[in-house]
């Protein structure tokens, strides 16, 4: 019965249709747009599905100048055994930043020629951070498999090094030191350092390269002057892969090895106290109550880009929904329209259906199944064409738009429940539409609908 | 409320069983002074098997009378039984099923449509109502129908291709596809000319005579007496008179 009537109404339900199609477009649209944007900037950018927190800063002033040297607030065990313990976290990463002066130099094997820094920030992260992410291996320090017994570097086959903390006669060969970038750190390098010097940049093809290029780490010394206590030595650092936990700008090594350097170079609470910890979220709603605990314990939320950007991309995004709400709420009407027009002409119809032996209720059931027929298809049209939208606007981007930090190869995210999300939609605002009408057929009076005509 | 079932109940003899019986019978169209009196305290009874004509004028009540006790109208005052059923006691679900498998409607402008071919026509009830007990399709059962009313080799026509006898026979098929107890008519010679008007009853005369089917029948056509048992008068929506044979 009712694919009978989508053949003869096909007119006026396909022009209903078309508008919850139009509308179902706009919304899969906008939703993948700001899906596409909030998994770019909020996964690569401004990952929100952690949050780092660490010491509140104060300032000592003239007073630390006095005290003589500044020691930086940490992160103890148990405000990280706090955290652990709150809802929606799923763990709690503690992040060593180095606690003495380094300087870096190497890239030959990549640049063609050497390339260093005076003054290496580096972190150190707990390998689980990173584990399963993709592109990444043998990020684990190396000394938990040391090698032979050495005193100075040619006691070792290369790459392999000779670890021999300050004051020690040996040390022990060791692989170089696992070492991750930011992604950040590439596109800045890209799009900054390398055009100002004349190198090549690092894009995403050569990634793959630069990873296992080795580079010369010195602790204990730098530009700004030399550590209070160790030995200045050289050790070596392999570059193994980009992630979003690596420290924007610097390297990011196992933590284990920063807590050995640190403690060499500036003593064991160096090593004990942390300078941040990462929280991982299984639920991002509990962003703001893991804050607030964090701020009860003197930490603060180290970045608030990623709160800000999701505000904005959430702001953004709801504007574009009601846009698509406007369109759809428009075709709802129009379905409403349609019906209502369909109910007066088949008056005698329903009249005579319920002659037959229709039920009020089969009335108003015939009508919505057209409706939730023409929502879905409306829908499942809307959602592809929403689709093809999508891969035309990133077909053009790829050819219009100049290449720009953190350029996705997409700009939309359809995730499976978005093309669902589509449809139903599509049916919610069909039926909706159809509702009044359907209500009014299984009203119909038979006998007088009859009688009309008769 | 306990179901009711729609099957015949055993009764000991079936002539004696009352089909329908109407008490104090009143529609009333508008209030106020505007307020129109289409059927007023009208008593009847139809039993089974018999077959009663309604007789009157144009907007006597007649069609209205006819609409009440199909259980088309239920805004009516007085007492109405069906099957023994009080009409105004069955949720709309059982009256409706009550309707599409016991009785059977023959208007006078047929009420085919116009999208189907004569047999869908027939049919159509199958849509709301199943059949009685058998293995037989819709579809068979509804060409069954067809060739009872002499239009089996029309099967596949659409109605604005029959002329108005066999839309009229189309019409009579698909009423008896579910073989109804009641069959209530309305003019069902109304929009024919004469000779093809008498074909039609004809065809009441032989399908009574087969089935045994209670009818009730409104029209002005005398030669309809001619298969009538009972003959019951109207005027301004008042039973004024009744004759049986």
């Amino acid at each position: 019965m009712v694919g009978r009537d989508l053949a003869r109404t096909r007119g006026p339900l396909l022009t209903a249709g078309f508008g919850i199609a139009v509308g179902i477009a706009a919304l899969v649209f906008f939703l993948a747009l700001g899906f596409g944007a909030r998994r770019v900037l909020l996964g690569q950018v401004f990952p929100i599905d952690q949050v780092e927190l660490e010491p509140h800063k104060t300032s000592a002033g003239l007073l630390s100048l006095l005290a003589g040297r500044h020691e930086p607030p940490g992160v103890g065990s148990e405000i990280v055994a706090i955290l652990q313990a709150q809802p929606g976290v799923s763990e709690v990463y503690p992040k060593l930043r180095f606690r003495f002066p380094s300087m870096a130099k190497g890239g030959q094997e990549l640049l063609g020629r050497e390339i260093g820094t005076h003054e290496m920030v580096g972190d150190g992260i707990e390998p689980a951070l990173v584990a399963g992410e993709p592109g990444i291996e043998g990020f684990v320090d190396p000394m938990d498999h040391p090698g032979k017994v050495c005193a100075t570097d040619p006691d070792c086959t290369a790459p392999r090094y000779c670890e021999r903390p300050s004051g020690q006669a040996e040390g022990r060969c060791s692989d170089p030191v696992p070492a991750l970038v930011s992604r950040y750190l590439v596109e800045l390098f890209d799009h900054a350092v390398a055009p100002a010097h004349g190198l090549p940049p690092v894009a995403e093809t050569m990634l793959r390269r630069a990873e296992g290029v080795t580079f010369s780490m010195t602790l204990g010394d730098s530009l700004l002057g030399k550590a209070h206590t160790g030995e200045r030595r050289v050790v070596k650092v392999r570059f193994v892969g980009v992630s979003t936990k690596a420290i924007d700008v610097g390297a990011t090594l196992p933590a284990s090895v920063v807590k050995r350097w640190n403690r060499e170079y500036a003593g064991n609470a160096a090593a004990s106290r942390y300078s941040s910890v990462v929280v991982k979220l299984s639920d991002p709603g509990a962003a703001s109550h893991v804050i607030q605990v964090g701020t009860e314990h003197g930490l603060v939320p180290r970045d608030t880009r990623a709160r800000d950007v999701s505000v904005l991309i959430t702001g953004v995004l709801s504007l574009l929904v009601l846009v698509a709400a406007v369109i759809l709420l428009v075709a709802a009407l129009n379905i409403a329209h349609t019906f209502r027009v369909l109910v007066a002409e088949r008056g005698h119809e329903i009249g005579l259906y319920r002659a037959l032996g229709a039920t009020a209720s089969d009335m108003r059931r015939w009508l919505l199944w057209l409706a939730f027929v023409v929502g879905a298809v409306g829908g499942a049209v809307g959602t592809v064409a929403a689709r093809l939208a999508a891969v035309i606007a990133d077909w053009r981007a790829a050819v219009d738009l100049p290449d720009f930090p953190f350029k996705p190869e997409s700009f939309f995210a359809f995730p499976w429940w978005l093309w669902l999300l589509g449809i139903v939609f599509a049916c919610l605002f069909a039926l909706a539409g159809a509702a009044g009408p359907a209500w009014r057929a299984a009203r119909t009076d038979p006998a007088r609908a009859l009688s009309r005509l008769g | 409320m306990t179901p009711i079932d729609p099957s015949p109940s055993a009764e000991p003899a079936v002539e004696d069983r009352l089909v329908v019986e109407a008490r104090g019978l009143t529609r009333v169209y508008g209030d106020g002074d505007g307020a129109v009196r289409a059927v007023d305290h009208a008593d009847l009874t139809v039993r089974a098997r018999e077959i009663l004509l309604i007789f009157g004028p144009s907007g006597c009540g007649k069609s209205t009378l006819l609409g009440l006790l199909g259980g088309l109208d239920r805004d009516y005052a007085g007492t109405l039984r069906l099957f023994g059923h009080d009409a105004s006691r069955l949720p709309d679900a059982e009256l409706s099923r009550l309707r599409g498998q016991r009785i059977g409607f023959v208007f006078q402008s047929f009420h085919l449509l116009g999208h189907l071919d004569a047999l869908d026509n027939v049919a159509a009830p199958s849509l709301f109502c199943p059949g009685p007990p058998g293995n037989l399709t819709p579809r068979e059962r509804g060409l069954a129908a067809l060739e009872r009313v002499g239009l089996a080799d029309r099967a596949g026509m659409m109605p604005a291709e029959l002329s108005g006898g066999q839309r009229q026979r189309v019409a009579i098929a698909r009423a008896l596809l579910n073989e109804p107890e009641l069959l209530l008519c309305d003019e069902p010679t109304g929009n024919l000319d004469r000779d093809t008007g008498a074909q039609i009853i004809e065809l009441f005369g032989a399908l009574h005579a087969e089935l045994g089917m209670t009818m009730v029948v409104v029209t002005h056509e005398d030669r309809l007496a001619t298969l009538t048992h009972r003959k019951l008068f109207m005027l301004d929506g008042r039973v004024i008179d009744e004759e049986a044979e």
